[in-house]
């Protein structure tokens, strides 16, 4: 699979979804790499769509730890 | 992990053919020659589902019938902004023949509002259409009826469709944030968080393939040429043959998923999360799929609202989207305004590039124009600036070659506009800034096929009707995804058969599938089955970024192999030989040192101890490692484009009358379908350059054109004539070195198109689709 471009302790919501220009998805079962931030889709599938639960928008800086509607990862 | 070495073919034939040593894992076969050598592989091989498909026999998901069945509607909303005050269903309920209703109800667990702090139990409504609730019933007629009679009390907003409108200080706002938001904190090792001001966020100056470089100012200071410009181009829609959708059976003791989806893997898991299932009890079936052009990786709205349903009901139910909600809802091509700003040398050299874009991908990311300035020409100064602006319109979605079509058609325009100023020849021009062997080989046969030497200066052409020349091209990185499995079956009967998760989107993966086992094993295509599109089998990837061919080819010949080596420890004894001195050729193993000793292939199975055997294998690293990480290989997927076009200067009508596309894709595994897929490729281009164009309703907020009549797609009569060229680019990468085709087929007609309109008639078009109005503009004709 993939390696992340950098590592880091932060950890995002586990409902978080990312098709990054490059033909994979990153989120859930597989790691956030973050490849593009101009040319990738971000979703929440708790919402099904680029709006998150709370009607904020769904991008991996902001579906961390803090915001209300984040759930921890399984793992 | 054993490894040995190998000397594999490396580079193109007829211009640079050479072996390249690489250290392979020990079990994976040894290289294919060039395919001129091969049998089966690089051939036109009939499509294994041809018959199927042409008789009607296969079945889509919008196909399945399932006993007890209901259909599923979804109800939008109306309006582009509003909060939801109430939702009233009981009417709804009482319907005759509604077994389901399902509202969404977004502000879950801890969530609070990030919005005004009036809470509502709703999701606010950002676009028109977004889904609101839904319904199934016996049949769609009484869902719809269904959908009349659910009250939804709104709170009507100020909403802004329009891109530029959207950038304005008062604009209505999309997200809303406390204050400026910036740099929220990055996170998980990625890009740290981009600032938002209003409903502009960005820009997105770096990317994996890096950022910034250089010395912009020096760049510019050393220019001799400068060319510099704003390009457009507009909302692309996506209009696949088969819509989005979903049939869900949600039995007691697990879920079965028919979806009309790129990613098997991706729904199931998207399922199983969404419902807290286990993913072993969730499995989704794409046996035949309608097309995709990115925007069908997740479950999506609809397939939750089906889960929610089939779960409430006890029955399975069918969601298909209508031709409208596709248009509206389902995921499109965002648009950009983009400007670049480029400096060159009188020798040519660039010397700096500049770029700067916004576009809109509605109530979500990824509107930028992709990295094609960044890494397709040789620049030593580079800097991009790529922002989104957040509008209340339908999402976009990922799209065939994500951003660089937009980005394509400023760049490559630019470049022509550069070589015209230097006085050189397009191509030539192309010739000294390209460093890429293969667009060079393209350009070359691609010139003499095309008969470059036609082209005139621009706007010289007598008449009316003047004939225009012109050429673009483009870059598409080699990717691959390493969660990819094949396994294969070798029954008692003879049959031989390849299991993968992997779905077939319509461009051919069975039978590249059966090509490259058939070619293993030395057998026909036509004697391996395939069965794929089925999480019940081993994962394959997501059908997206070009990368299916690339990730599932080599561990299906790797497995291929690994079950040939089995046979031959099976029968060598029988055929008086050493399993190490057996090949197989034409259906049979033979003693390659004695042809006489040979055993069908069919008849050493018929020996096997057991009723089956199983081989499996999962795609290994690139050979010789990757460029970056584990994913990105060596070398591009370079294409080259050249256009004929008939542009009438009275009524501003421009007809493509021949498009001749060069390409690359490693290894050709088969030229058919590789042909159908540049055909489909330059159609949805020039659909692109001259047609389709979603338009807002900027009072309504609704699109106007939510349909195939007035969304226009091209009809036979509009398609000009095609010719495909195809080069063989061997890299040693894997055990087959094929690579897809999809996305390069499609980023360099609409800009290759655009520069033809220019030969034409002499005054270049920034602004896509070139429709008669901006033709007749242009010639100071309105």
């Amino acid at each position: 699979m993939m390696e992340k471009v950098k590592s880091s302790d932060i950890k995002f919501c586990r409902f978080l979804r990312v098709k990054n220009p490059y033909g994979t998805l990153e989120g859930g079962e597989n790691a956030l790499y973050l490849l593009d931030d101009a040319n990738s889709i971000c979703w929440c599938i708790k919402s099904t769509g680029g709006a998150g639960p709370d009607n904020g928008l769904v991008d991996p800086p902001t579906c961390v730890s803090g915001r209300t509607c984040f759930e921890q990862p399984v793992n | 992990m054993d490894t040995k070495k190998i000397k594999l073919p490396y580079g193109i034939p007829g211009h640079n053919l050479s072996e390249i040593e690489r250290e392979i894992p020990a079990n994976e076969p040894p290289a294919w020659p060039v395919n001129e050598d091969l049998k089966v592989v690089g051939k036109s091989v009939k499509r294994a589902d041809a018959f199927a498909k042409v008789t009607g026999f296969a079945k889509y998901t919008s196909d399945i019938q399932l006993q007890g069945m209901l259909y599923g509607r979804m109800l939008r909303s109306g309006y582009p902004h509003a909060k939801i005050r109430s939702i009233d269903t009981s009417a709804a309920e009482k319907l005759d023949g509604v077994y389901a209703v399902h509202v969404f109800k977004n502000l879950v667990g801890m969530a609070q509002p990030q919005t005004d702090g009036n809470s509502s139990e709703y999701p606010d409504v950002k676009f028109a259409g977004q889904p609101v609730a839904g319904v199934a019933a016996i049949t769609i007629e009484i869902a719809e009826e269904a959908l009349k009679l659910i009250k939804v009390d709104y709170e009507y907003l100020p909403f802004v469709v329009d891109l530029e409108e959207a950038q304005r200080p008062e604009a209505p706002i999309v997200f809303k944030t406390n204050v400026e938001q910036e740099d929220s904190g990055g996170g998980g090792g990625g890009q740290r968080g981009l600032k938002t001001v209003g409903n502009v966020r960005g820009p997105s100056t770096s990317s994996f393939f890096g950022g910034p470089r250089g010395d912009l100012e020096k760049g510019f200071k050393d220019a001799d040429i400068i060319v510099e410009h704003t390009y457009r181009t507009q909302v692309h829609t996506h209009c696949s043959l088969e819509t989005h959708g979903v049939v869900v059976d949600w039995r007691p003791d697990d879920v079965t998923i028919y979806a009309s989806t790129q990613n098997t893997n991706n729904v199931r898991h998207e399922f199983a999360e969404m419902f807290d299932l286990p993913k072993s009890k969730v499995r989704v079936i794409t046996e035949f799929m309608g097309g995709g052009f990115g925007a069908k990786h997740s479950l999506g709205n609809f397939g939750v609202m089906a889960g929610y349903l089939s779960k409430k009901s006890g029955r399975p139910v069918s969601m298909m989207l209508d031709r409208k909600e596709e248009h509206i809802s389902s995921g499109n091509r965002p648009n950009s305004i983009h400007y670049l700003k480029i400096g060159a040398k009188k020798d040519g050299s660039l010397t700096a590039i500049q770029q700067k874009s916004h576009g809109t991908a509605g109530v979500g990311l990824g509107a930028g124009v992709g990295r094609i300035a960044q890494v397709m020409y040789e620049c030593p100064s580079f800097t991009t600036e790529q922002y989104d602006v957040f509008t209340h319109a339908g999402p976009g979605a990922a799209w065939r070659a994500p951003g660089n079509v937009q980005g394509a058609f400023g760049l490559e325009q630019a470049i022509d506009e550069l070589a015209e100023k230097l006085n050189m020849d397009p191509l030539a021009f192309r010739d000294v800034i390209d460093k890429s062997e293969v667009r060079k080989v393209e350009r070359r046969q691609g010139a003499e096929k095309f008969d470059w030497s036609r082209r005139k200066k621009p706007g010289s052409d007598p008449g009316v009707v003047k004939k225009g020349f012109g050429v673009a091209q483009s870059t598409w990185p080699r990717f691959v995804n390493l969660n990819s499995t094949v396994e294969i079956r070798a029954y008692k009967d003879g049959a031989i058969e390849v299991r993968s998760g992997v779905q077939d989107i319509g461009t051919g993966t069975k039978t590249v599938l059966a090509q490259v086992v058939a070619e293993e094993l030395g057998m026909k295509a036509d004697d391996i089955t395939v069965r794929i599109g089925d999480t019940l089998f081993p994962t394959g990837p997501g059908s997206g970024g070009s990368i299916v061919t690339g990730s599932i080819t080599p561990p299906a010949r790797n497995a291929a192999y690994q079950l040939k080596l089995q046979l031959f420890d099976q029968v060598a004894e029988k055929l008086e030989t050493e399993p190490s001195k057996l090949s197989v050729a034409d259906g049979f193993i033979v003693s390659k040192e004695d042809n006489t000793k040979k055993i069908a292939i069919k008849d050493a199975l018929k020996e096997m101890r057991t009723e089956q055997v199983t081989t499996t294998a999962s795609r290994s690293d690139d050979y010789g490692g990757f460029k970056m990480g584990s994913f990105l290989a060596h070398d591009d997927l370079g294409s080259v484009q050249f256009a004929e076009v008939s542009v009438d200067t009275e009524t501003g009508f421009v007809k493509v009358d021949k498009i001749v596309a060069a390409h690359s894709c490693g290894r050709p595994l088969n030229i058919k379908q590789i042909e159908s897929q540049i055909n489909g490729g330059v159609i949805q281009g020039v659909s692109y350059a001259l047609y389709e164009y979603r338009v807002m309703d900027n009072e309504t907020g609704h699109q106007m054109n939510g349909n195939l009549d007035q969304y226009k797609l091209p009809c036979s009569m509009e398609i000009p004539e095609i010719e495909p060229i195809i080069i063989e680019d061997y890299a040693g990468r894997s055990s087959t070195d094929a690579y897809g085709i999809g996305e390069p087929a499609n980023i360099a007609t609409a800009v290759a198109v655009a520069n033809a309109v220019y030969n034409a008639i002499g005054v270049r078009i920034y602004e896509l689709p070139i429709t008669p109005d901006k033709v007749l503009k242009a010639l100071n004709k309105t």
